[in-house]
């Protein structure tokens, strides 16, 4: 705690505890709508932090990862540890769920044993009476030496008592703040004793924690802490040889290893209280989830009605998110058209429009999207549906490995690639996040349909169907072998536990889906807005300088002319001059010269030069591949397919039925879109965001060569 | 790979409806609606440390509530709650089968 200028206090609060114990309820509760999402540094972990003015005091809350234990194993479990090591939080709030008291006990003695002050604040305490648990409070409070406090988090009840016990604590009018330490019986607590008091008058380890715990991590061997402790460079530290003794003594005298006499001595010791305070031992609380898990998991049900929860959130997502994308599209367009006709033509509107709005548009159209794909998202976490989808799928996905919980990301990626890796963020293990960012752009997502839909028709006629359906085929069968590889080579099985919790099923309360959702969009358009921009502007220029000063006719005096006249075909005549000149331009400009230049390249592939420069701007998005093709065959952008298609079928375009489909694979493959790789790069890292461009554009390259050549082969084109 | 699929079929069948109480197996040998003591959690490292602090030890109470569509995961309960867990976790797990 420290005290500013203006007699204000700042006070730091860590929230700690299991998952599924209504952590994030209480940390929204304590909150409300005023939290940042950040990552904890250097690692992906998200970091939650919320401020309140509260009284006198200016209060940080700081919602630490829901954990079971403080090992080193797991990142999240280490993530909490180093916060509560280095950051020094003044208090702890260790939120339980008060129907499962002995296990969140575990985590309370660890909480303990690291020194810190600690207010228990046992959750759901409504749902435990329901069972009927009865705690009593005062005895707990008693024998773990830290104040204890009921909340029903779901009804925003005991917050208030929660808040004032815990300011209570930092100024230590609290009666109880000194926790008796946490005992693993007679002999293990002499051994623990006689290193703490090793580690005390130790020069090395001040500041490294409490000695207690440090001894007590030291002897189950936790790597971390001992070179904190113990230098490497120092084998002749008195601790070491201590340590040695007190490691070997126990193995001598044990025939288990030293890590479960441990467990079992810090669960003895929670048994123990346990037995102390709970006065009714609970009914079984998993007696209605289990009515409903016979239907919701069941052998025969349990897929068909995971089938129609997906089906329903997909199509909520994308089919009832189309209506307000057309307004946002409308709006976006509306503006575009006020602009053009109030600004003067030249350099600035065109960046204005195309540049700035164009992007801005593009980052705004798929809010939406974000919105109530989240909304489905957090009502499956908050019901504890989310957990038994991982038991459905997880047979399915480990084949790839990956984690049950990867299932619904990837599905959503059909839709639209920037809500499904964010939605990625609901998997714990850094590796399976990853390995899903990595294959969700190769699910055909919604931009990519029009140009299977204009080159299938094109050249498949009446099969035009079964190549599309095999499109979408041909991009899992490459997740499912670029998956198998990754697995192989760069993201080896890390060993992640799977065994999770099959929480009860809760009642998702409104406030928490709400602040859920508005999070994700905040995250949205706050760290995608700029890059977005920036990114809009710098394709703009691309697409927009040299500008060419010589055309090969002088379509500015011609157009001229022709306006002067008053015949009936002379329109007609202007348009095609205007999409002539556009495609000069277009050639012209820096990505026609670099699609001219990569032009060579995917002559392989078969493709002309207008398909070769339509790729580039489809780095941008899938949508402006056809907008391209229609520029480059001087139709303009608005004109119908139905003129493209006859342009791209006439035989002097040199396109045949299976460049089409080399050029459809080559478009599934590729890098989907500057937003998935602005998103990639915010949920990975520049490392993975570089791999994905680079490998998907190789696959791209590769898969469409080998269906070129092979058909060739084949004797087709 | 048939091969080891059939070993496979056929360890499990092995135990097949014959599992008397007092027997010592792995978790993963028990059929939805049987139960067992926990021994002792074989293994080492992340998974038998997050068997350890989800409640997996000695003296545990634990019945096979059922298995995934697909015969993997298995759900299994607990007097603190309902885990779902691999068969690969389970086999780390050594019981002595309870009577029905």
């Amino acid at each position: 705690m420290s005290e500013t200028k203006t007699g204000r206090r700042t006070i730091k609060i860590a929230l700690a505890g299991n998952p599924n114990s209504g952590k994030t309820s209480i940390f929204n509760c304590l909150t409300g709508a005023n939290q940042k999402v950040a990552n904890f540094p250097g690692v992906t972990v998200e970091k939650k932090v919320g401020v309140r003015k509260y009284g006198e005091y200016d209060i940080t809350f700081v919602d630490l990862p829901g954990t079971y234990s403080l090992t080193a194993y797991s990142l999240d479990e280490k993530v909490a540890r180093e916060f509560i090591l280095n950051e020094n939080p003044d208090v702890i709030v260790n939120v339980i769920d008060s129907g499962n008291l002995e296990r969140s006990l575990y985590l309370t003695t660890q909480l303990i044993e690291m020194g810190v002050h600690i207010v228990i604040d046992l959750n759901m305490w409504d749902e435990a009476r329901e069972s009927g648990i009865d705690i009593d409070t005062d005895k707990l409070s008693e024998l773990l030496g830290a104040p204890v406090v009921k909340t029903i988090a779901s009804r925003s009840q005991g917050i208030d008592n929660l808040l004032d016990t815990a300011i209570g604590l930092t100024v230590g009018n609290s009666s109880c703040h000194r926790h008796p330490p946490v005992s693993y019986g007679p002999k293990l607590d002499d051994i623990v004793n006689e290193i703490s008091c090793e580690i005390s008058t130790c020069k090395n380890c001040s500041g490294c924690g409490n000695p207690r715990w440090l001894a007590v991590r030291l002897l189950e061997g936790d790597s971390e802490i001992k070179a904190r402790c113990i230098p490497p460079d120092d084998p002749k530290n008195p601790l070491n040889a201590v340590l040695d003794k007190s490691v070997n003594h126990l193995k001598s005298t044990n025939k288990d290893d030293i890590e479960l006499i441990i467990t079992e001595g810090r669960y003895g010791y929670v048994a123990g209280i346990t037995r102390e305070v709970i006065k009714r031992p609970p009914l079984d609380r998993m007696k209605m989830s289990g009515q409903v898990d016979n239907i919701l998991t069941h052998r025969w049900f349990g897929y068909p009605i995971f089938i129609l929860m997906m089906y329903l959130i997909f199509e909520a997502t994308f089919t009832l998110g189309a209506y307000p994308m057309e307004w946002i599209e409308g709006g976006v367009s509306w503006l575009q058209g006020v602009l053009v006709t109030t600004l003067p033509a030249g350099m600035f509107r065109n960046l204005m429009t195309d540049g700035i709005i164009g992007g801005v548009g593009f980052l705004i159209v798929f809010l939406p999207n974000i919105v109530i794909l989240f909304l489905g998202i957090s009502l499956l976490e908050d019901s504890g549906y989310m957990a038994r989808a991982a038991f459905l799928m997880d047979k399915l996905m480990h084949y790839l490995g990956l984690h049950g919980k990867s299932f619904v990301p990837m599905l959503m990626g059909f839709g639209c690639a920037i809500p499904a890796i964010m939605a990625t963020r609901t998997l714990e293990s850094d590796r399976d996040r990853i390995m899903t960012i990595m294959l969700i752009p190769l699910m055909s997502c919604s931009a990519r349909l029009p140009v299977y839909i204009l080159f299938a028709g094109a050249f498949f006629g009446a099969g035009a169907g079964i190549v599309i359906f095999s499109m979408y085929l041909l991009g899992i069968v490459a997740a499912v072998i670029i998956a198998r590889i990754m697995q192989k080579t760069i993201l080896k099985s890390d060993d992640a536990p799977f065994v999770m919790e099959l929480p009860p099923y809760r009642w998702p309360t409104f406030s928490s889906v709400l602040i859920h959702m508005w999070e994700r969009t905040r995250i949205y358009l706050k760290k995608m807005g700029g890059i977005i921009l920036v990114a809009s502007i710098i394709l703009w220029a691309l697409g927009y300088f040299p500008r060419k000063e010589n055309y090969s006719v002088d379509y500015d005096s011609r157009i001229a002319a022709l306006s002067q006249q008053e015949n009936t075909g002379s329109s007609d005549e202007i348009t095609q001059l205007e999409n002539m000149r556009a495609a000069e331009d277009l050639e012209y400009s820096l990505i026609g010269r670099i699609g001219s230049a990569i032009a060579p390249l995917v002559k392989p592939l078969g493709f002309n030069w207008q398909m070769g420069v339509s790729l580039v701007p489809g780095f941008i998005a899938k949508e402006i591949v056809i907008s391209s093709l229609g520029v480059l065959y001087n139709l303009g952008e608005d004109e119908g397919s139905d003129t493209l298609v006859k342009s791209l079928t006439a035989p002097s375009s040199g396109i045949t039925p299976l460049t089409a489909l080399a050029y459809m694979v080559f478009v599934l493959l590729y890098t989907p879109c500057l937003s998935t790789v602005v998103i990639t790069r915010k949920e990975a890292g520049w490392k993975w965001m570089w791999l994905s461009i680079v490998s998907q554009t190789v696959l791209a390259y590769v898969s469409a060569l080998a269906v070129y050549r092979i058909g060739q082969l084949l004797g087709f084109g | 790979m048939w091969g080891k699929l059939r070993r496979g079929f056929r360890f499990r069948g092995g135990h097949a409806g014959r599992l008397d109480p007092g027997v010592r197996v792995s978790l993963d040998v028990l059929k939805p609606g049987q139960s067992g003591t926990v021994i002792h959690i074989n293994g080492n490292g992340p998974i038998r440390r997050r068997l350890l602090d989800l409640g997996f030890r000695a003296g545990e109470r634990v019945t096979v509530v059922k298995t995934a569509p697909f015969n993997d995961p298995l759900e299994v309960a607990m007097n603190n709650g309902h885990f779902t867990i691999r068969r690969s976790e389970a086999a780390l797990v050594s019981i002595e089968v309870l009577g029905e």
